[in-house]
């Protein structure tokens, strides 16, 4: 029973932790994820490469930057629509992209922290000149023995 | 009333000058300005050129253009070669400056369609300041006659009475937009080329698409085989380009698709210094069952199932991933985990990880199919801080999936039982985080497998989130209150009178008072004053000390246990070196 209540009050924590820094959220940072035009070899980030639940959309910079560095950088976003049906445009969103330099100096300041203080959205090349714009979530990790 | 004189010799010359103008009238349309490009101007735009696709490496790019990054590496490279010297000036019909470079030829395999393409650039002045490959196709009476004059039109975007397509790429030969004109009208879908392609292993996913389901072709089937079109090349490996249209929904999806006839083939023994054909997309597919578009692939059997087969998937080898564990120690794979895995009761543990079966997902494309990984790594084994892992487990918030990273030393060192529990603890986190992952998605756990505490009650999304904070916290008290009596059970049922009851309780709580590292996160130290950490620190220890008292098992019956089996075991306890 107190073990019960031990996480109850724990997930009281993370609820009301989670919303604490959500107030504070203000920050909207676009980063244009284009795996289309870059040679394969030459690009820092891979999407839906790796298996991940169903309903997880995937983005994977290749880059062991985050605790507990072992595994890469990677943000995602759930979709549950029916047949998982995305909004799609036919032009490039008008935002001010961030680079990757500089979000990846963000991440390193931030750490597991960065989408309590930022919100990502990833706009994403697809064929045909069309983009898809998701606010992604950083894919936290956890290293237990 | 005054009346005209027909018999006036000034009529034979109106008439005779008004059919001059209405010839000249006629054909102002078609005249355009051409003239040899200035050795300036072609060497500016040459230079442009060179910086645009300089990046792409186009000279040394495979064979088809939009797929070239990731085509295979048997694929021939071809250059594109712009006829430099052929470079013209052009005016378009709506007055456009335009210096237009011509490509080699590619003859097409067929009569029935034909295309002109040329490099063109935009220039302002003595400027370059665009540039782009266009490429027209329609019939060889308008190509062949009126090919140069369609391609000025296209760069206008108008083209009077035209039916054909105009495909318009970046230097790099990159597809940036096709349009299907009938009449002179362009119809609201794309036009493409696409080859056809039999799908050799899974489902196949349309580039664009978010939708596996999508593809409602309104025709049946690409034409068929290759030796049907071109018998010469009969029995080479070769494929077919054709040119498509494609109308999609808002979200991306093919609604409706049209071939619009085959153009060529291309071989894998091509001579490589013939021209590059161009353009091509792998939009349109066809399975395996020859649908367009279907959603027919082959199974792990190596059956044509799925799509318009009416014939179901093969049941899949469940296998647990050995990755290079196998090869490294495989005494560990065959006398530790193989042994473990024909224990019923072990078998639950990593049921999730074997089965097509997910609760309220199916095996779609077997995409979210929860794995499991077994491999080693070097971990700290001794030392200054007498810290001895047996392994550890990676997990991420976003997939069911693990990894269990057993340590290399352990493997060498530990006896066999620990061994065993190592593989028992670490695929409890592998098991815990699945199920805790599951119930994010609000799916109902496995009935029957010892629904954890609490977890009725809590929120799901939010225990994940405890669960990459205090990972250690959150499983070990998981698996100490719904699990230890089990993992007991499994270590005799596969040991049997080999160990005491105590002597198997003592190694299942190896490791599972460990809370682990206190989080970065201040919230975690100071939450309205209270300390978090300690508070489940101090939960998880007391959880594991009343299982000591218990059973009554002393922290000094504990150290010498361990020491027998993990810091100081004799060879007669640990893997042997050789497992044939």
């Amino acid at each position: 029973m107190k073990t019960t209540i031990v996480i109850i009050f724990t997930v009281l924590a993370i609820c009301t932790n989670s919303s604490a820094f959500a107030q504070a959220a203000e920050n909207n940072l676009y980063f244009l994820a284009d795996t289309l035009n870059v040679p394969k070899g030459q690009r820092i980030l891979g999407i839906n490469e790796r298996e991940v639940s169903l309903y997880e959309n995937e983005y994977v910079f290749f880059c062991k930057c985050i605790a507990p560095h072992k595994a890469d950088l990677a943000f995602s976003y759930i979709n549950t629509n029916k047949n998982r049906k995305e909004n799609i445009l036919s032009k490039k969103p008008n935002y001010r992209y961030i680079s990757w330099k500089n979000l990846a100096t963000l991440i390193e300041k931030y750490q597991n922290n960065f989408d309590k203080v930022y919100n990502l959205y990833i706009v994403e090349v697809l064929p045909g000149n069309r983009y898809k714009t998701n606010l992604v979530k950083l894919v936290r990790y956890a290293s237990v023995q | 009333m005054k009346s005209i004189n027909v018999k006036s010799p000034v009529w034979p010359l109106s008439i005779l000058l008004l059919f001059a103008f209405s010839i000249h009238s006629c054909k102002r349309e078609n005249l355009s300005s051409s003239s040899p490009a200035s050795a300036e101007l072609i060497a500016l735009a040459k230079q442009f050129y060179e910086k645009e696709t300089t990046s792409f490496e186009i000279r040394n790019r495979q064979i088809l253009s939009s797929d070239r990054i990731d085509a295979p590496a048997n694929k021939t490279a071809i250059e594109l070669n712009p006829l430099w010297d052929r470079a013209s000036v052009e005016t378009t019909p709506q007055g456009k400056r335009l210096l237009t470079v011509p490509i080699p030829d590619f003859s097409l395999a067929t009569k029935k369609n034909s295309y002109a393409r040329k490099v063109v650039f935009n220039t302002s002045g003595e400027r370059i300041t665009e540039g782009q490959i266009i490429e027209v196709f329609g019939s060889p009476t308008d190509i062949d006659s009126n090919g140069d004059d369609l391609l000025r039109k296209a760069a206008d975007g108008t083209l009077a009475k035209f039916t054909g397509a105009v495909m318009t790429y970046n230097l790099s030969y990159i597809f940036k937009e096709g349009r299907y004109y009938e009449n002179g009208r362009p119809r609201p879908g794309v036009a493409k080329i696409a080859k056809s392609k039999t799908i050799a292993k899974g489902l196949i996913s349309l580039p664009g698409s978010s939708n596996i389901n999508a593809g409602k072709a309104k025709l049946s089937a690409i034409a068929g085989s290759i030796s049907a079109i071109t018998p010469e090349f009969e029995g080479q490996d070769c494929e077919n380009y054709y040119l498509v249209y494609i109308e999609r929904d808002e979200f991306g999806n093919v609604v409706y698709w049209e071939n619009r006839g085959f153009l060529y083939a291309i071989c894998k023994n091509s001579n490589p210094n013939s021209p590059n054909p161009g353009g091509a997309n792998t939009d349109v597919y066809v399975d395996c069952n020859r649908n367009v578009n279907g959603n027919a692939y082959e199974d792990e059997c190596g059956d044509c199932v799925g799509g318009n087969t009416g014939l179901q998937p093969c049941p899949p080898v469940a296998e647990i991933k050995l990755d290079s564990l196998k090869k490294y120690f495989p005494c560990m794979a065959k006398l530790i985990i193989a042994k473990l895995e024909n224990d019923t009761l072990y078998a639950k543990l990593i049921q999730p990880f074997q089965s097509v079966y997910t609760p309220g997902i199916g095996s779609i494309n077997f995409r979210g199919l929860p794995q499991l990984t077994y491999t080693f790594s070097a971990q700290a084994w001794g030392g200054a801080g007498t810290n001895y892992m047996l392994g550890e487990t990676l997990y991420a918030n976003n997939s069911y999936n693990s990894t269990v990273y057993f340590n290399s030393s352990a493997i060498a060192n530990a006896s066999e039982l620990m061994l065993q529990v190592a593989t028992i603890h670490e695929t409890g986190h592998a098991y815990v985080h699945y199920y805790i992952k599951n119930g994010q998605y609000n799916i109902a756990p496995p009935v029957g497998e010892g629904l954890p505490w609490a977890m009725g009650i809590v929120n799901y999304g939010a225990l994940l989130d405890g669960q990459m904070a205090m990972g250690n916290f959150v499983d070990h008290s998981i698996l100490l209150n719904n699990y230890f009596e089990q993992m007991v059970r499994i270590l005799k049922s596969v040991n049997g009178n080999a160990y005491s009851d105590n002597e198997y309780r003592m190694a299942a709580l190896y490791g599972m008072n460990n809370a682990g590292s206190r989080p970065t996160d201040p919230i975690w130290s100071n939450f309205n004053g209270v300390d978090l950490y300690n508070i489940q620190k101090n939960q998880l220890q007391k959880t594991y000390n009343d299982i000591l008292t218990k059973y009554g098992i002393s922290a000094a019956q504990l150290n010498t246990f361990y020491q027998g089996h993990i810091s100081n075991t004799p060879a007669s306890k640990k893997l042997p070196l050789t497992c044939p």
